[in-house]
């Protein structure tokens, strides 16, 4: 063959070596990079099962302190119940921490504390007070009608508490044991 | 229990209100309602949620002049008392007294609790506190029944563990995406990584072969050339052995030429009668009678004449030498010309 033929033809075999070369390097490093990509969504695969694993540990404790503090959350409630003329307490430690402290409503209807209406306050505020071992009451029952006044004023009897009680009406019938000032 | 609640000074009015273990408060707003409640509240707290918390605000809040004072009665024996009073140096101080007599913050407090622990308790104050708080004062007053720290430390723990974990993922997941952007920023070339190596390697082959067939090209020119130098150098030796051979021979006839006289022509001529003289007819012509110079006179002449017009031993060998070429290898023209050209190198050199 043409050694000039030949010579052109190393320079031609050698630029595509060349240039094949670089192409290899590029594959070399997509494929480095996937590599690392796969080796990052491994370890966030495995830190996602850890998680999952460590929250059923959270639910398992929460539950434990759910049940360790459940004798709190009765006693208070049960104390409560003993005031509260209508509807039942709804206390609970939550999961970060916090104390939620609501009125489960006669229609079965959950509001916090601080979505109670004021009459809802006039019923809710001394029988917490009371659960707290307040031994006198204070009720501001302006906002009670009648009926709920009655209703209310009829649940302190049977606690051992002094109460003091306002409102603008005085209803038509209030218990003997309650002594009615007019001012 | 709290018989009786009184006050002076407290929202522009002064009462002494009995109270029983149930009392209600009947009257229009404004008539005094909220103000016992708040008296009571006062006495037995020292303050009422929203009023402030110094006594200058309390002062400010209730009273109407430089003076307050609220009081409770435990069981209708012992009067407990507060009082708020403005000085002359416009700040407001606190004072207390159990039964009537001036006592200490810590007697008043002390006395009131065990006259009958009195606790008023307001809810608002209560849903004010921290979950913490809220916490330790229920447990205060209804324990858990285990241990609530320990429990709480666990969950504490194990969500820190989760929240540590998440921010890995997190973390992770953004290293992951930053990876597949640098990625499509890579132009891809064509084929896979094995098949680009097949192509490399194919080539390399492809490169070997024809590195393998430069070479060889490379080498049988290279033994061309040695060849040609070769013959070259053997064409030369050759040409110097010939001329070596001819100056030799050149030499010994010039050596053979001093020896000859006319009688060894003469001689040589009688062993060989006939021979040289054919050969003689043909170079120079006709055979003479004169056996020497007479017999050739052509050479005899050209001999002379080369002297003559001032030729040189050169040529006069030139002579030779073509009579050498026509094979007049001891004819009596030659022996002639040998003796011509000694004689003129003898006179030239003296």
């Amino acid at each position: 063959m043409d050694k000039q033929i030949i010579e052109d033809q190393i320079i031609g075999i050698n630029s595509r070596i060349t240039a094949l070369r670089k192409d290899r390097d590029v594959h070399v490093r997509l494929q480095g990079l996937n590599v690392e990509a796969e080796k990052l969504r491994g370890e966030a695969s495995a830190d996602a099962v850890q998680i999952e694993k460590e929250k059923v540990v959270v639910t398992v404790l929460l539950a434990q302190r759910q049940q360790i503090v459940q004798s709190t959350i009765v006693g208070l409630s049960k104390r409560m119940v003993e005031i509260l003329p209508v509807g039942r307490p709804d206390i609970s430690i939550t999961e970060d921490g916090g104390v939620y402290i609501g009125w489960v409503r006669q229609d079965g209807k959950k509001v916090a504390y601080a979505g109670l209406s004021g009459g809802e306050k006039a019923l809710f505020d001394p029988a917490l007070a009371y659960a707290l071992k307040a031994n006198v009451l204070l009720q501001e029952s302006a906002e009670l009608d009648e009926e709920r006044l009655l209703e209310s004023l009829g649940k302190f009897n049977g606690a051992k508490v002094q109460v003091v009680a306002s409102t603008c009406h005085a209803p038509e019938a209030v218990g003997a044991e309650w002594k009615v000032v007019s001012l | 229990m709290i018989s009786k609640v009184t006050a002076t000074g407290f929202k522009g009015c002064d009462f002494e209100q009995d109270l029983s273990e149930r009392t209600l408060f009947v009257g229009p707003n404004g008539a005094g309602k909220s103000a016992r409640s708040q008296a009571l509240q006062l006495a037995v707290n020292g303050g009422v949620i929203g009023a402030g918390k110094t006594n200058d605000d309390i002062l400010s809040t209730f009273g109407e002049g430089d003076k307050l004072v609220v009081g409770v009665e435990i069981d209708g024996k012992y009067l407990f008392q507060r009082g708020f009073v403005r000085g002359a140096s416009g700040s407001v101080s606190q004072g207390y007294k159990a039964g009537g007599v001036k006592v200490s913050k810590d007697y008043f407090m002390k006395a009131l609790g065990e006259s009958g622990a009195p606790v008023v308790l307001n809810v608002a104050d209560f849903m004010a506190l921290s979950d913490q708080k809220k916490i330790e004062a229920l447990f205060q007053l209804y324990p858990p029944a285990g241990d609530i720290s320990a429990v709480q430390g666990k969950i504490d723990t194990s969500k820190e563990k989760i929240n540590s974990l998440a921010a890995k993922v997190k973390t992770s997941e953004q290293a992951a995406a930053r990876i597949a952007s640098s990625k499509s920023q890579i132009q891809v070339p064509a084929g896979t990584l094995a098949e680009v190596d097949a192509q490399i390697s194919a080539l390399e082959t492809e490169l070997k072969e024809a590195q393998d067939s430069l070479t060889q090209i490379r080498l049988e020119e290279q033994r061309a050339a040695d060849t040609l130098k070769a013959k070259e150098e053997a064409d030369r030796k050759e040409k110097e052995r010939i001329q070596a051979e001819e100056k030799a021979k050149a030499e010994k006839a010039a050596a053979e030429t001093t020896a000859i006289t006319d009688e060894a022509v003469q001689k040589s001529l009688a062993e060989r009668p006939g021979e040289m003289s054919k050969k003689c007819e043909a170079l120079f012509g006709e055979k003479k009678a004169n056996p020497l110079m007479d017999q050739y006179p052509s050479v005899a002449q050209a001999v002379q004449g080369v002297i003559a017009n001032n030729g040189s031993a050169a040529s006069i060998q030139a002579i030779i030498t073509a009579m050498d070429e026509a094979g007049c290898e001891s004819c009596a023209a030659k022996m002639i010309a040998r003796r011509e050209l000694r004689k003129y190198k003898e006179a030239q050199n003296g």
